[in-house]
């Protein structure tokens, strides 16, 4: 098979002169699907960029030679290579929401692409792009703007601006990273239905091994900038060579794990009572009713959009119900967390989805921590930094971290920071709000871990949110199924992932990717 | 180096910091090395350069030297001070209307355009003529033009920050409101604050120079940059120093206060700037 993408020693450099990229060859054939999986900052995105033969500013290109469909893209002048961009490669960025300009309608972003490179494919040219990656391919549609797509149709978009010229090869970086499980199912079927139907080869980049299992047919591993192990994908699952492959695929959630069945139940910490809730006028709740036991831990699963944050943030005292009692142990709550008792404030503890937001930048880790601790507890000084000190080592972070800024941390130690500023207030039930979803997957793995250690040493009760249902096969004893603001199924986890009742629940076990039993 | 004056690091910073101490030296030392009065003529006007007068006399044939060095303090004093002030009240406003989600916003935000609908000249014309024209009035007119302009960017950066997780983090655990504005909030917006100063102060000196220069502000024999330019400017064929002089003091000012807020907002919004950006 002769590749339609070749690279040959490809090394890039950073702007302090570290290699991002070193030296790394990779060969694609035409309808060939290359899955690249590496963890945040080991060179995917700058490798990615550098096979359109283009660099993030101030790096770059220090050797090596980038060839597609026999066409040189390194060494070139930039105009040259800008000429070569789009027509015989092309790229799909990772955040469609911000890939696409918010001022341009969705038809312009397209017709753009095909404009630039003398395509004049004109109107027709531009739906037929949109038809290709099943948009509605009208001039209705081709006239909204990406701020009335959804984040599923936004990535379509980004994906028809790609293929308008019909490049040999997309390189696609972290295309569904975001997206829910269905979404996700949606896209991928598409990229396998593109490749298939047009033989485009694929460069698809992910840190998710599961997602690059489900649809590629050789996978890279990148690891600190090389590839430390490359081959069919069964293969690599099954027989990871690299040590660095081998805890990538340890890390990955399976989605029915054995567990120990809970023999007795337990009196309730938290239990909801026909909670409705809504955004202005918008419902996105409704008539909800749960229970967490003491010690026990619930899941809350559903797409973006099923209000799974919502009552999240109903719980915590952030959104005002519209309807319902929320009661922590037998004691009603009231809707503003500023309204309800220190004691019922110290009980409850939320952690949030994104560590990159829910840490305050300017403040440092010690402060952070110490915060709850003083304002909950009423502690002394003195007493909150040796509590620091404790709690750091309880989420195993070193102590050294105390005196740093969150700038400094990497996602997986400020989510655990969050966890340690939680669990300073001392409380018994925690509302985990999708905390592994903006973490990689060897990194999530390990927040799991610490949740279950928590919980055993603890005793902590848990509300765990989450779209994902492997992850959440990891962690809960009973599961919840929301869709559009409505419970559709319940259960035990086994019960809820192994014999599905619900439609709606059998659509996400099978959208959600797993791998091959090993 | 203290965390706090990092910033002096970067080229930037560093001249500006320079310029700064320069031009705040001259001014809050220059009366005391003088060799001059700054009241007294010492020969006839606008004379050239002499051992006498190192920068030629004035309009009256004052020392153009000893009354640059006499003229920092009230210009300085006076931009500071209601720039201070404008602060003191813009932060407030802008805090307050940007974490508010009910009525508090549109009624104080709709205050503010009232305010920045009237042209900032005229109303300081009116509010020196009604009143008089004294310092406080100056500092308070001057104060009140830029204090709306303050509120806006204030709120719109408030806005931005009240919606992330750390904010909400302070919510569930009930902090007070002036501790999610003092502590939370109000860290966060410092690189705005630092980036809008120099612009305020800037603005701020030439509002002064501008009513000195109509003569409705400080009123002769005073010494000020912005005066002496207005009462030298007919001598600047005979004795151009005795208004470049000073226009080069206002000019050194206004550009190091900018040049040290960028160097501060560029450092503060560098570590404040997420480590987001994923491979």
């Amino acid at each position: 098979m002769s590749a339609v993408l070749h690279a040959e020693g490809l090394t890039v450099e950073l702007p302090g002169g570290r290699a991002a990229v070193d030296d790394v060859s990779i060969a694609v054939g035409p309808g060939e699907i290359l899955g690249l999986v590496g963890e945040s900052g080991s060179g995917k995105t700058t490798l990615a960029l550098a096979l359109l033969g283009y660099t993030r500013p101030g790096c770059r290109i220090v050797a090596g030679s980038v060839e597609a469909a026999g066409m040189r893209l390194t060494g070139l002048d930039e105009a040259e290579a800008r000429s070569h961009r789009g027509r015989v490669v092309s790229y799909v960025p990772q955040d469609p929401a911000s890939a696409l300009n918010p001022s341009l309608r969705v038809g312009d972003s397209v017709g753009d692409v095909a404009r630039e490179h003398g395509g004049g494919a004109g109107r027709g040219g531009v739906l037929q792009a949109l038809g290709r990656v099943h948009l509605p391919a009208d001039a209705a549609f081709a006239r909204r703007y990406p701020h009335e797509l959804s984040g599923g149709q936004q990535q379509r978009v980004t994906i028809a601006t790609a293929l308008v010229c019909e490049p040999a090869v997309v390189v696609m970086d972290e295309p569904t990273t975001g997206l829910d499980v269905v979404t996700q199912a949606r896209i991928l079927e598409e990229v396998e239905r593109l490749r298939s139907e047009r033989g485009i080869a694929v460069v698809y980049v992910s840190h998710d091994l599961s997602v690059v299992a489900s649809i590629a047919d050789r996978v890279a591993v990148m690891y600190e900038g090389r590839i430390v192990e490359e081959g069919d994908v069964t293969q690599v699952i099954t027989r990871p060579r690299h040590e660095y492959t081998q805890r990538l695929v340890a890390s990955i959630p399976r989605l029915v794990e054995r567990r120990p069945e809970r023999t007795e139940a337990g009196t309730a910490i938290l239990s909801v009572d026909d909670l409705g809730a809504a955004h202005g006028r918008v419902p996105v709740v409704d008539d909800v009713s749960f229970e967490v036991e003491r010690g026990a831990c619930l899941a809350i699963v559903g797409e973006s959009g099923s209000g799974k944050t919502t009552i999240a943030r109903c719980v915590a005292g952030l959104h005002s119900p519209s309807a319902g009692a929320i009661l922590l142990a037998g004691e009603q709550l009231a809707p503003r967390a500023r309204s309800r008792t220190r004691h019922q404030r110290r009980q409850l503890q939320i952690v949030f989805q994104n560590p990159y937001d829910s840490l305050n930048p300017r403040r440092r880790i010690r402060d952070e921590i110490a915060r709850p601790a003083r304002l909950l507890r009423g502690l002394s000084a003195a007493d909150a930094e040796a509590e620091v000190a404790r709690l750091l080592e309880r989420v195993r972070l070193p102590s050294r971290l105390a005196d740093r800024f969150p700038g400094e941390l990497s996602g997986g130690e400020r989510q655990r920071v969050a966890i340690a500023r939680a669990l300073a207030a001392g409380p018994e039930l925690l509302v985990c709000d999708e905390i592994t979803s903006a973490l990689d997957v060897s990194v999530q793995a390990a927040v799991l871990e610490l949740l279950q250690e928590l919980r055993a040493e603890l005793g902590l009760s848990l509300l765990f949110i989450s779209h994902d249902l492997a992850v959440v096969g990891t962690v809960a004893d009973d599961v919840l199924v929301l869709e559009s603001g409505r419970v559709r199924e319940r259960g035990s986890t086994t019960q809820v992932l192994s014999s599905p009742q619900d439609d709606y629940t059998r659509r996400l076990l099978e959208a959600a990717p797993s791998l091959p039993a090993p | 180096m203290p965390e706090a004056l990092r910033f002096a690091r970067s080229g930037t910073g560093a001249v500006g910091v320079a310029v700064l101490v320069f031009v705040l030296l001259v001014a809050l030392f220059g009366p005391f090395v003088a060799p001059h009065s700054p009241a007294r003529p010492i020969g006839i006007p606008y004379e050239g350069p002499s051992a006498e007068a190192l920068l030629g006399t004035d309009f009256l044939g004052r020392d153009v030297l000893s009354r640059v060095l006499w003229g920092g303090r009230s210009v300085i004093a006076l931009a500071g001070l209601s720039v201070l002030l404008a602060y003191a009240g813009g932060l407030a406003v802008g805090l307050a209307a940007g974490y508010s989600r009910g009525l508090l916003d549109p009624i104080l935000m709709r205050s503010a355009d009232v305010l920045l609908s009237l042209p900032a000249l005229l109303f300081l014309l009116v509010l020196v003529t009604g009143l008089g024209s004294s310092r406080t009035v100056l500092v308070v007119g001057v104060a009140l033009i830029q204090m709306p302009l303050v509120a806006r960017i204030i709120r719109s950066a408030t806005q931005t920050q009240s919606v992330r997780g750390f904010v909400e983090a302070a919510a569930a655990r009930g902090e007070r409101t002036s501790a999610i504005l003092g502590r939370e909030l109000l860290p966060n917006i410092v690189p705005t604050i630092a980036a809008d100063v120099g612009l305020r102060l800037t603005y701020a000196i030439i509002l002064v120079a501008s009513v000195n220069f109509l003569g409705l502000g400080l009123q002769p024999p005073d010494a000020d940059w912005g005066l002496m330019v207005s009462e030298n400017r007919s001598g600047l064929n005979l004795n151009p120093l005795a208004v470049l002089a000073p226009v080069t003091m206002i000019a050194l000012l206004t550009i190091a206060v900018n040049m040290v807020g960028d160097a501060v907002a560029r450092q503060q919004g560098v570590s404040a700037i997420e480590v987001g950006a994923r491979t």
